[in-house]
């Protein structure tokens, strides 16, 4: 079976747990104290899905806005997106709709977003009516979760959806041989499976 | 602010003779020119967070999101005061340059110095020798400095390792993606305490100049690894795998002072020039997307619409963008945080505006003080209904 290979970038505000949800996922870890990412982290993580396989390259990007002028770069090309806000911080939820705005308008025209609303274990401190989210989401066409990265809620389910639905909008590209098509290189499986490289810290 | 040039000047005597911790902050705090500051403005520091203890910015929030997030491992960091140390250090600079104000990877600099036994003042004044003298310009504000700088890495990196350079074209990458990090944190994070702190004798020795020599020689160290590398990640593990494995600071100086690395200065000017060339057209071509005038008006609304101080008071105001290159909004109140500043904005007659907007290019008309450009464009003038776009700020007539 052929692997899709993709680039994802993650998006969102500072600290709202965009470094934690891709260390979860693709390592199983979290730390309470993430240390602030500066420019951006990459991490790998190979998902099987139904319809194949894709190879998820995941571009965690630093929160702070400066930061942009010169993170254009990692939403070029990128297949996917994850915007991340937190539920406790109504400042974070607004910048979704500047990102979802800025990829629409500057990133690849079918790249898939979704929305995390993270730090779902602390519902108590919710600053963000869930309906509301959904509602702005459903509108967007956009999916949103409800992910936690510290007890893992949501995560796997999120990444899984980012990656078939990102294989359903680029499967016309699979069909060609295109070894090296610009737009998102597609190679054949290696039996290689990053998942468990067992790395340490892939926090920079 | 004292202009600070990229690259730095080099002078080859490094025959540093630092033995202990306490020499070592001697001999930076004279080097950097950071005691000199501190012992001609010995009550400034004390007095710019006791005038602004009660005020908050954009900035005080975001450095308030990354105090737990600076070297969280070191036993500085273990008492819990440490954090409002850090807080002071870099509140008190957000406040001092608000053209800077506060960028992610000062934090670890400051920290570094913390962790290092620098006390609270002196890693202060330390982190403005950092910014202001050392760093080149417009590094942390705009960040325009840093894509100048990554340019004249590439191009160091192709001549002095074209292997190096021909992998990263092979797999259309930037060298920028790994070395912004290294860069922007003065590799405060990249490695353990006694190799920075080795690194940054010679940077307050020889200048910023050392940064670069450094990144070439990591890059050397793992070449044999890399040339084999078919894939982006492997590359990555690969960078942090040789990170981690420097850990005697001794064995890594006589490796990134190696002949092979150092700068003729001329040519560093040389490749700065072509450097600014590159950037500027990359950043007028990414103006050529910018927002047009509907699209703006919408995103004025859906901002007002769902703040909530303009719900309560049914106004359309309290929105100020800025544009941080055009590509980008930044929906920003932190002058409103200033209400004393009238010098800035007449907040009063803001507040009655029906819709107001400022469009701040990058360094629009070469100001380097946003004070000083607001005074220009007149919005203490305001009345109600005042809207600047965009491109009427362009086009704007400054003298």
């Amino acid at each position: 079976m052929a692997t899709m290979e993709c680039k994802i970038v993650t998006l969102g505000e500072g600290r709202v747990g965009k470094t934690s949800l891709a260390l979860k996922y693709v390592k199983n870890e979290f730390h309470k104290d993430e240390i602030s990412t500066v420019n951006a982290n990459y991490l790998t993580k190979l998902v099987q899905i139904p319809q194949g396989s894709v190879q998820l390259n995941i571009w965690d990007t630093a929160g702070q806005e400066r930061f942009r002028a010169i993170a254009s770069n990692y939403y070029r090309q990128a297949k996917g997106a994850l915007i991340v806000y937190d539920i406790t911080d109504r400042k974070s939820f607004d910048k979704v709709v500047s990102w979802i705005k800025e990829l629409k308008s500057q990133a690849e025209k079918n790249i898939v977003i979704v929305v995390a609303g993270n730090k779902c274990d602390m519902e108590k401190e919710r600053q963000i009516n869930r309906p509301e989210a959904l509602e702005f989401c459903r509108k967007m066409q956009i999916r949103h979760f409800d992910t936690s990265a510290k007890s893992g809620n949501g995560v796997e389910e999120m990444f899984m959806e980012l990656a078939s639905q990102i294989f359903e909008a680029n499967k016309g590209e699979l069909g060609q041989s295109g070894r090296n098509s610009r737009r998102g290189k597609i190679t054949v499986e290696k039996t290689k499976h990053r998942e468990n490289s067992g790395k340490k810290g892939g926090c920079c | 602010m004292k202009g600070s040039i990229i690259g730095g000047v080099e002078n080859k005597n490094s025959e540093l003779k630092i033995k202990t911790s306490s020499q070592r902050r001697k001999y930076w705090l004279e080097r950097s020119g950071a005691m000199y500051e501190m012992s001609f403005n010995s009550l400034y520091y004390y007095r710019l967070l006791k005038e602004k203890r009660n005020y908050s910015s954009k900035y005080t929030q975001q450095i308030e999101r990354d105090l737990h997030r600076t070297f969280p491992n070191d036993e500085y960091f273990k008492n819990p005061k440490s954090f409002e140390t850090l807080q002071n250090i870099l509140t008190a600079y957000s406040w001092r340059n608000p053209n800077v104000g506060y960028c992610q990877g000062m934090n670890f600099i400051a920290g570094r110095f913390l962790t290092l036994g620098f006390s609270e003042v002196e890693s202060f004044w330390m982190l403005v020798q950092v910014i202001e003298r050392y760093l080149p310009f417009e590094y942390y504000s705009t960040m325009t400095g840093v894509m100048i700088d990554q340019k004249i890495f590439d191009f160091l990196l192709r001549s002095r390792l074209p292997k190096v350079a021909k992998v990263f074209d092979r797999l259309e990458i930037n060298s920028s993606l790994i070395t912004v990090q290294w860069f922007t944190c003065m590799y405060a994070y990249t490695f353990p305490k006694n190799v920075v702190a080795r690194i940054w004798d010679d940077i307050f020795t020889e200048g910023y100049g050392v940064i670069y020599r450094v990144s070439l020689a990591i890059f050397w160290m793992a070449q044999k690894e890399i040339l084999n590398k078919r894939e982006l990640t492997e590359i990555f593990d690969c960078v942090e795998h040789k990170c981690l494995s420097i850990t005697n600071e001794q064995n890594f100086t006589t490796v990134y002072n190696k002949k092979l690395f150092r700068i003729n200065h001329l040519l560093l000017e040389k490749l700065k020039d072509t450097a600014i060339k590159e950037v500027n057209t990359e950043l007028s071509e990414r103006m050529d997307n910018k927002l047009t005038e509907k699209e703006i008006l919408g995103l004025i609304s859906s901002y007002c619409k769902n703040n909530d101080e303009c719900k309560q008071k049914n106004l359309m105001t309290t929105a100020y963008f800025t544009f941080l290159s055009d590509e980008n909004i930044d929906i920003d109140e932190y002058y409103f945080d200033r209400e004393n500043d009238k010098k800035i904005l007449n907040v009063s007659l803001l507040r009655e505006a029906d819709c107001v907007m400022v469009g701040k290019k990058n360094h629009i008309c070469g100001l380097e003080d946003e004070e000083e450009f607001y005074e220009r464009v007149h919005v203490t003038d305001v009345k109600s209904s005042f809207l600047v776009m965009a491109d009427d700020v362009r086009d704007m007539e400054f003298d």
